[in-house]
């Protein structure tokens, strides 16, 4: 930020906090969507600036990128927290639709 | 966000200090400073909401439209600003407390006690004669319990609590020993203290409390003229003498960790600063914290409003030769303020008032579990035992209804996330009721946090490395 | 006259390899006959398949989702070590009778254990290497453990418990052992790891690397390819400095290369392969041809290794994550993603056929060919 300046840790890290809650234009798109900070395919934009360079269809490269956590923030956490987030949909490229978004449980 | 913006009054406050502006951000504790386009923003915005368009251009002179519009979208992004046709955001879920991350233990040791302080909080404080004492199967349990409650933990913490804990040495010598055993088979270390009147202090206890690393606090009023106000043996007689005498004793022997006096400042003592440099200029304590009685259950004791005002001016007063001291690189032992200062550098930001029956329980002679010290023997009732364990059920209910700030004053108070509506044991002695928010000072808390922030904006300006160097030490690790 | 000196070089140096026939191309034997390869698919399955037939032979079903998929053979080649469960669980199966012959659950108590690609089997077949990443997990904070090698006998059965750890640096994704026995740790650098004594050393140097002329390098595999051409191989991708202008990203031309050891010698070599144009995950040697080098994502490139240059591209119908080579080196095999196994010709570079497999996603599920007895 350019007009707040941090003065203790906490403020550094609602810094960065708030830069990223910005996207909230995107946050129509509840399912998976949005690229994270590599360079490697990403999903909006490839290395390059295009999109030639991404996985194609991009279905392909949805499980290979969400079962090792290449994107934690577009997909729910399927290691540990949602393994079962695919279940019964085992052809990416068939089965999209029936992948759903995910709530924090009740506890 | 195009249209309008109105301030969101509860997420910000802000403080001048020596011409800076700066902002307090309630929801995380984080501390900005704000540049000339920031502030002007939202010095035209408090006093009504505007249009970006209006903004600009009552700004236009002074700023560039760059400048502007981006101080705008921080401040909306951090949530300070809002737009006042914008959806409500949806009330957050209830908070739900599960799981409880037991690091502590107080073990009341005994309810006896040889002196009779006029105000002690105490609800089941007796003579040594007729004290009710820990065995050590109870206390045993205790700490099982802690390790069976939350096991894996690397440290652990024991506290001796009294009555005054130094009647029961045989005890606590004996807790000890096993105690550090037992912790290092779990592979775990046992962090050992205790809050003591100071007059049972020889010079093998004092030898024993070194060599066990154990953490002193001596309670203590000030000077003889102040302490022995209220700080008197049952038939009457000040205490001073005595216990100044084994402080001194207590000061030669003892340099394991930092040595601490907890002063409680009751009706007609208010004079801090003299308190404040006999305790540590004459006698030696390396901290002294203060504790007002405000919402103790005899009246009596209670400082009235004048004294509270001379109260805080005093812990302002010695608060600014702790900042003197900061530019020197020099630590003053002023612990209200030294915690405070922590809570700003870390950002602490609490929805709890403290650990009571979440991170810490304090058990009773009889092995029952209580929310802490203050509450063993009083009328609140346990919630559990050693045997069973925590109630869990009963302690997620008390918690989530103090986490429950939906209708009360706290839920918009700019120190909600510091406060935390403060001490259970307080609201309880005031109010009967230990989840009643304590309101009756708020006024001066909201100014002595304020006073904090100029603190720490002065100690950051002048000499940023004194933060991590004075303060992480006294940080208890995890 | 070049290509000729090449090819004799190519030719010469082909003792080392364990693989087969020299390839000349085409050749009397009809693509993939007599190969097999391994590869699993969801939703849980693991399958043997006939390349030579284009058919799948036998689909064993694993316990669970075939998370990550990254697997290794036995030496003998008859049973398939698949790190599954979401990267939390070994299983080792019989390919001749889908017993499930070896299992362990990595995680035990309150330390969580995750393996994202690193598995390998000693050369007797005894041992079994995985790559660890712990986490000690409590009621209100976790720590992050040293991460490590945990062996394990394969004659354990299920529900095995490690037989010892050995400290291993961080970030390493994939592993491969040499004939020698050296583990081959593929991390920020190439580490050779004695696997009885634990010692290390520094192999290939990556990430670490002052190289001048080349920006650092960055590698991305999670895939422990590279059997049919005896080596450990990954792919690096850098920006090769303009002359004269050292550091301007601007200026800079992205290239790709490669980093390997061959497992028969232990050498480790590297180098420029060509411009990067178009992304390419996986990549190896053709066997038998050192002077070849194909790789794959959304296209299958071959490059002229001695030359530095891209020899040929032709795009694929869909991206593909992993190449794999048949043992003759005559035919190639692109995997991963979805279910279907794409043929090509290695010379031509045309495709063959496809094989499908039956369920899903193959997704970062690695295939493992070998030579049935």
């Amino acid at each position: 930020m350019k007009h707040l300046k941090p003065l203790n840790g906490k403020a550094a890290q609602t810094e960065a906090a708030a830069r990223a809650g910005k996207l909230e234009e995107v946050v129509a798109m509840q399912t998976v969507a949005g690229c994270t900070a590599t360079t490697d395919p990403g999903w909006e934009v490839d290395a390059f600036g295009g999109v030639g360079g991404l996985c194609q269809p991009m279905e392909a490269d949805l499980y290979g990128c969400a079962d090792p956590c290449w994107w934690p923030a577009q997909v729910p956490d399927v290691a540990n927290s949602y393994p079962d987030w695919t279940k019964g949909a085992d052809s990416a490229g068939r089965d999209w639709r029936k992948l759903g978004p995910t709530f924090p449980e009740e506890k | 966000m195009h249209g309008e913006v109105e301030l969101v009054p509860h997420n910000l406050h802000r403080v001048a200090v020596d011409g800076r502006e700066l902002l307090f951000h309630v929801p995380t504790t984080s501390l900005f400073e704000l540049d000339a386009p920031a502030r002007d923003v939202l010095d035209l915005v408090a006093r009504a909401p505007r249009s970006r368009a209006a903004l600009h251009e009552q700004l236009a002179l002074r700023h560039d439209a760059r400048a502007i519009a981006e101080a705008i979208d921080e401040l909306a992004a951090c949530d300070v600003l809002r737009d006042p046709r914008a959806p409500a955001p949806e009330p957050a879920a209830k908070k739900r407390v599960t799981s409880f991350p037991l690091t502590t233990v107080v073990l009341n040791v005994a309810t006896g006690c040889n002196l009779a302080c006029g105000y002690c909080f105490k609800e089941d404080l007796t003579s040594v004669a007729k004290s009710e004492v820990m065995d050590f199967a109870t206390a045993q349990a205790a700490i099982e319990m802690l390790l069976r409650e939350s096991p894996g933990r690397r440290r652990y913490s024991v506290v001796f609590f009294g009555g005054e804990p130094l009647t029961q040495m045989p005890l606590l010598e004996r807790v000890v020993a096993w105690g550090e055993e037992r912790f290092a088979a779990a592979g775990a270390r046992g962090d050992f203290s205790l809050t003591t009147n100071a007059t049972l202090i020889t010079p093998r206890i004092a030898d024993w409390l070194n060599a066990h690393n154990v953490g002193v606090a001596v309670s203590i009023d000030g000077p003889r003229a102040v302490h022995d106000r209220h700080r008197t043996t049952r038939g009457g007689n000040g205490s001073y003498g005595a216990v100044a005498a084994k402080v001194r004793v207590l000061r030669e022997r003892y340099r394991a960790r930092p040595l601490g006096a907890r002063v409680t400042l009751a009706r007609g003592t208010t004079e801090v600063g003299e308190i404040f440099e006999h305790l540590s200029r004459e006698l030696g304590f390396d901290e002294v914290g203060f504790a007002p009685v405000t919402a103790g259950d005899d009246a009596r004791f209670n400082l009235v409003e004048p004294e509270l005002d001379a109260v805080f001016d005093g812990f302002r007063a010695l608060g600014d030769e702790l900042v003197a001291a900061a530019l020197r690189g020099e630590k003053l032992g002023f612990s209200n303020l030294l915690q405070l200062l922590s809570d700003l550098y870390y950002g602490t930001s609490k929805s709890l008032p403290c650990g009571a029956g979440y991170s810490l329980v304090a058990v009773d002679h009889q092995g029952g579990v209580n929310l802490c010290h203050r509450f063993t023997g009083s009328q609140l009732g346990t919630f559990g035992d050693v045997a069973h364990g925590l109630a869990r059920p009963e302690l997620s209910a008390f918690l989530e209804r103090r986490l429950d700030k939906s209708g009360v004053d706290c839920a918009t108070c700019r120190i909600r996330n510091l406060c935390s509506g403060g001490c259970y044991h307080e609201s309880y002695a005031r109010y009967g009721d230990p989840i009643r928010p304590t309101l009756h000072y708020c006024d001066r808390m909201r100014a002595w946090i304020d006073y904090g922030i100029e603190a720490y904006a002065r100690i950051l300006a002048a000499k940023p490395e004194w933060f991590a160097r004075t303060l992480s030490p006294r940080r208890a690790p995890t | 006259m070049a290509r000729a000196l090449s090819r004799a070089l190519a030719l010469a140096s082909l003792g080392a390899l364990a693989a087969g026939c020299v390839a000349t191309g085409g050749g009397t034997r009809a693509p993939g006959a007599g190969d097999m390869m391994v590869v699993a698919n969801r939703p849980n399955n693991l399958h043997l398949v006939d390349l030579g037939a284009q058919r799948v032979e036998r689909s064993c079903a694993l316990p669970g989702p075939p998370t990550p998929g990254v697997l290794t053979l036995s030496p003998d080649n008859s049973v398939a070590y698949i790190i599954g469960g979401g990267m939390g669980e070994i299983w080792g199966v019989r390919l001749a009778d889908c017993a499930l012959v070896f299992s362990a659950t990595q995680t035990q108590g309150n330390e969580r254990v995750r393996t994202l690609g690193g598995i390998t089997v000693s050369t007797d077949g005894k041992q079994l290497f995985i790559y660890q990443a712990p986490v000690k997990l409590f009621v209100d904070h976790y720590e992050v453990q040293d991460t490590r090698i945990a062996v394990y006998d394969t004659s354990a059965g299920t529900h095995a418990l490690p037989a010892r750890t050995l400290p291993a640096p961080r970030q390493v994704t994939i592993m491969k052992t040499g004939a020698d026995g050296t583990l081959y740790l593929g991390g920020p650098d190439i580490v050779a790891m004695n696997p009885e004594t634990g010692a290390t050393r520094v192999a290939l140097e990556s990430r670490d690397r002052k190289s001048t002329g080349f920006g650092p390098r960055d590698v991305l595999t999670v895939w422990n390819i590279g059997e049919s051409s005896g080596e450990f191989v990954r792919m690096y991708s850098a920006l090769r400095w303009k002359p004269g202008a050292e550091g301007d990203l601007a200026q800079g031309e992205p290239v790709w290369g490669y980093e390997k050891v061959d497992l028969a010698s232990g050498k480790a070599s590297e180098a420029v392969l060509g411009p990067l144009e178009v992304t390419l995950f996986t990549g190896m040697t053709r066997p038998g041809r050192p002077d070849q080098f194909y790789a794959t994502l959304t296209q299958l490139q071959r490059f002229d290794v001695p030359n530095a240059r891209l020899d040929r591209s032709v795009d694929l119908e869909h991206s593909y994550y992993a190449i794999d080579f048949g043992t003759d080196g005559s035919t190639l095999y692109l995997t991963g993603t979805f279910n279907d196994i794409a043929i090509y010709d290695a010379n031509s570079m045309t495709k063959l056929g496809n094989i499908v497999l039956p369920g899903g996603d193959m997704a970062t599920g690695v295939p493992k060919i070998f030579r049935r007895r």
